[in-house]
């Protein structure tokens, strides 16, 4: 150790001062550091296998699938009979109609087309907070949706809202699922992001698009995002990860009393503010109409939201939450 | 000086400490302030008590003020160890003394010594205080009841100068006959307690059946007595164990007064005896209450010379830097620093203390300068050297200055040289273009702050000398009125209450500031984002 930090050690044992910043409450174990690449929990891939994305209406995709497509179709599903016209495929003839009704039919199939799922995980600083973190919370409910999806043969397009662009990972089948994973484990959260920004350039709408956030932005961005992906007919679905720190910072042990400079985890931008129990109980009051103000904004947009908890055991958040939401089935 | 800044520093510790140990804001990251910064918002809507924080300002200014005025006007005060003490069993009349606990051996010499004629000497020195400032350290003398060593007990202590003077002030109030001493070894505290004491010794608390009244009339020894009372029979002044001398009167009966003028040698002990019809005693008085216009050229206006000049009652000080013109009304130039060019010609006595004496025609002696632990030579009496004759019979006439130095003049044809080291003269005065210059080869700066009694005394003897004494008017006794204490009583001479001591200042400053930082812990405690 050098002199200068002995003396900065002594300094600080004598004055109480560690220098260090403390990331919330009391780290648990395994906790991984401020800024790491988000940790999705990969034993939720057995819990998914059985769940597939499921879209109200006709599946938009341009590829072959499984999916109900609009319209008719190279499909295996029959769909009608017409008259035949001059340029249809004379291997459509139906010869059982011709031979009962003498006129020439023509058998129509529905078009078997894959559904798009396109997933938005938000890398911003405030995700990288909480125990256990938002990040890994979020990244994990995007993998089971990106499995969930894949499992059915949909295309995937998982977007990382971060500070700087990334390139979105695109998949159709499980085969995909380890480039996500890496891409995933890749990233570095932080900073301040736009969903805009990181849903922009993508080529046709998708069946469903899934925002996964902690809606800790600012709110003029974040609907008008989802105002857009609303109005496209992307039926966009907002999965709201609530740390309780952030909800109730008291009883999670994160404000002690006394003086406080809180750090905000995008900007860094910091306040001090004197703790005690009314400040605490002002917060958590506030926590709850900032939670009534969000839902109240989805549902004038028309956007569906569901709410997950970092602690929430993430199966039943998928056999039961999402499958209540229609999401999966 | 010192007891200032210790005080300051003791009352500044503890809040510096307080300061820095409040414990810093734990930084908490948090996911996003938008929260905090909506009830930051809520609570800054809300109307923030305004009376919290203007009277935590009030509180820090106030205390800021304290310390600064607590600074400005003791900045260059001594502070001192004194002490009152009283004899226990002793007549009504029982000398009380405001002594230096640091010069136990003046309060020895001075209270615990049996002479052998019985003769009260503290109460003698006690009834001119001035010659008590001169020959304190060589009296020897037993207390009036003959009271033992341990019947000389403190009843009140004080750390500073201002509150010994403050005790002072109120048992002068309480009793304004009591006769009063005051020894410190600062030359403010003795020059201030001095003219107390004067005062309040003329008027005896029981009043003889003749009472006696003197008063100096010049500086150079003339006296005037004035004896009032009930008697029939000339009384008879005895002057302090010499010869006596019969007082006509101008009245006999039961308002008989009378009235004496005489010359007397100051430089011995002089103490008036009544005899005949009452044993009253006087005192001397104090120096002309004329005050004299002083010059001071000194580049340390705050220095301990500065000081004492200013603590002296008769002196109007005047602070002039090196070479600065002098001012028209100045009767007393002090030259310690480098004087004005040409030297003005009105000015009566112009005197060198310590510096290059060439502007007054006398050079220093090429003989190298001796540290001033040594016992100079006196001359021939002079009423500058009043009051030094006895200290110096002692020991060393200046002893102990810190990197002082004694240097020998070259004085000029006709000059007197009053004290005599062992290069020279070092103390000389003479005659010249109708000036009376004096020379000092001994810096007074540092003898002044170690309480050097003889340099105290010649500063005196310079202004008395530079007032002229001149002869007053002669006066027609009365029965009451002469020489008793001004109108509002002897402890209207010392300096006004105005001038507190710093410490009471820098505690309340303490107070105030502990009382800021409790009332911020409050504030921080309600949290107030």
């Amino acid at each position: 150790m050098t002199e200068r930090g002995r003396w900065a050690r002594l300094w600080g044992r004598l004055w109480g001062r560690s220098g260090k910043v403390a990331p919330g409450g009391r780290p648990a174990q395994g906790t991984p550091a401020l800024g790491a690449p988000p940790r999705p929990d990969l034993n939720l891939l057995p819990v998914v296998q059985s769940l597939r994305v499921c879209a109200p209406g006709f599946a938009l995709g341009q590829g072959q699938g499984e999916r109900r497509g609009p319209g008719a179709g190279a499909g295996l599903e029959f769909a009608e009979h017409r008259p035949y016209q001059p340029g249809d495929d004379l291997r459509h003839l139906d010869p059982h109609a011709y031979l009962r009704l003498q006129q020439l039919l023509v058998r129509t199939f529905h078009a078997d087309r894959d559904q798009e799922l396109v997933i938005a995980l938000d890398l911003s600083g405030s995700m990288d907070a909480g125990q256990p973190r938002k990040l890994d919370h979020g990244a994990s409910v995007a993998l089971g949706l990106a499995a969930a999806a894949l499992n059915g043969r949909d295309t995937l397009d998982l977007r990382l809202v971060t500070a700087t662009p990334t390139r979105p990972v695109l998949g159709r089948d499980r085969s995909a699922l380890g480039p996500l994973v890496a891409a995933l484990s890749a990233a570095r959260p932080g900073g301040e992001a736009t969903v805009a920004s990181a849903l922009a350039g993508r080529r046709r709408r998708a069946d469903r698009a899934v925002l996964i956030s902690d809606v800790l932005l600012e709110d003029a961005p974040l609907l008008d995002a989802l105002r857009a992906l609303r109005a496209a007919g992307e039926r966009p679905l907002l999965v709201h990860v609530l740390a309780p720190e952030d909800l109730d910072p008291g009883r999670e042990g994160l404000l002690p009393d006394g003086e406080n400079e809180l750090i905000d985890a995008e900007s860094g931008e910091r306040l001090r503010a004197g703790v005690d129990r009314r400040l605490r109980e002002a917060w958590a009051a506030e926590a709850r109409a900032w939670l009534d103000r969000v839902e109240r904004s989805c549902q004038l947009i028309g956007v569906q939201r569901v709410c997950t908890g970092t602690r929430t055991p993430l199966p039943a958040f998928f056999s039961s939450t999402l499958r209540r939401a229609g999401l999966l089935q | 000086m010192t007891w200032a800044w210790l005080s300051l520093l003791l009352a500044a510790a503890p809040i510096i400490a307080l300061w820095l140990r409040s414990p810093p804001p734990r930084a908490v990251r948090v996911s996003s302030l938008l929260l905090a910064r909506a009830l930051a918002r809520a609570n800054a809507r809300r109307a923030r008590p305004p009376l919290a924080a203007l009277v935590e300002l009030a509180l820090v200014l106030g205390a800021l003020g304290l310390c600064a005025v607590a600074l400005a006007r003791h900045a260059g005060a001594d502070a001192s160890a004194l002490r009152l003490l009283r004899v226990e069993g002793g007549p009504s009349s029982a000398p009380e003394i405001v002594g230096d606990l640091s010069l136990v051996d003046l309060q020895v010499e001075l209270g615990l010594v049996q002479r052998a004629d019985g003769q009260v000497a503290v109460e003698a020195a006690l009834q001119r205080p001035d010659e008590l400032m001169a020959t304190g350290a060589t009296t020897t003398a037993s207390s009036p009841a003959g009271a033992p060593p341990s019947a000389w007990d403190p009843v009140q202590a004080a750390l500073h100068e201002e509150r010994a003077l403050a005790a002072l002030r109120a048992q002068c109030a309480a009793a304004p006959g009591t006769p009063w001493a005051a020894v410190d070894p600062t030359a403010a505290a003795m020059l201030r307690a001095a003219s107390c004491l004067q005062a309040s010794g003329a008027a005896p608390r029981d009043a003889p059946p003749l009472r006696l009244s003197a008063r100096r009339t010049d500086a150079l020894g003339a006296l005037e007595l004035a004896v009032s009372g009930s008697t029939e029979d000339p009384p008879t002044l005895r002057l302090d164990e010499g010869p006596t001398l019969p007082v006509p009167l101008s009245a006999a009966g039961a308002s008989a007064v009378g009235w004496a003028q005489l010359r007397w040698d100051q430089a011995a002990p002089a103490v008036i005896h009544l005899e005949g019809g009452g044993s009253d005693a006087a005192a001397l008085p104090a120096p002309p209450p004329r005050r004299v216009r002083v010059g001071l050229w000194t580049t340390a206006p705050a220095g301990a010379l500065a000081r004492a000049l200013r603590a002296h009652p008769a002196v109007e000080l005047e602070l002039l830097g090196p070479g600065a013109p002098a001012p028209a009304a100045v009767e007393l130039a002090l030259l310690a620093a480098a004087p004005p060019v040409p030297l003005p010609p009105n000015i009566a006595v112009i005197a060198a203390l310590g510096v290059d004496p060439a502007p007054i025609s006398a050079t220093w002696a090429p003989m190298a300068p001796t540290t001033p632990r040594v016992q100079p030579r006196l001359g021939a009496p002079h009423a500058l050297t009043r009051f030094t004759t006895a200290v110096a019979e002692e020991g060393a006439l200046i002893d102990g200055l810190d990197g002082g130095t004694l240097r020998a003049l070259r004085l000029p044809a006709g000059a007197s040289a009053l004290w005599t080291g062992p290069g020279g003269p070092t103390l000389g005065v003479w005659d010249e273009a109708g000036q009376t210059r004096v020379a000092l080869g001994l810096d007074p700066e540092r003898a002044v702050r170690a309480g050097q009694l003889p340099v105290l005394h010649l500063l005196a003897n310079l202004v008395e000398l530079a007032g002229g004494a001149p002869p007053v008017a002669r006066l027609s006794p009365t029965r009451a009125g002469w020489f008793s204490p001004p109108s509002g009583g002897a402890a209207s001479l010392l300096p006004p209450s105005s001038e507190a001591a710093p410490a009471p200042l820098l505690w309340a400053a303490a107070a105030a500031l502990t009382l800021q930082a409790a009332l911020r812990r409050a504030l921080r405690s309600r949290g107030r984002p």
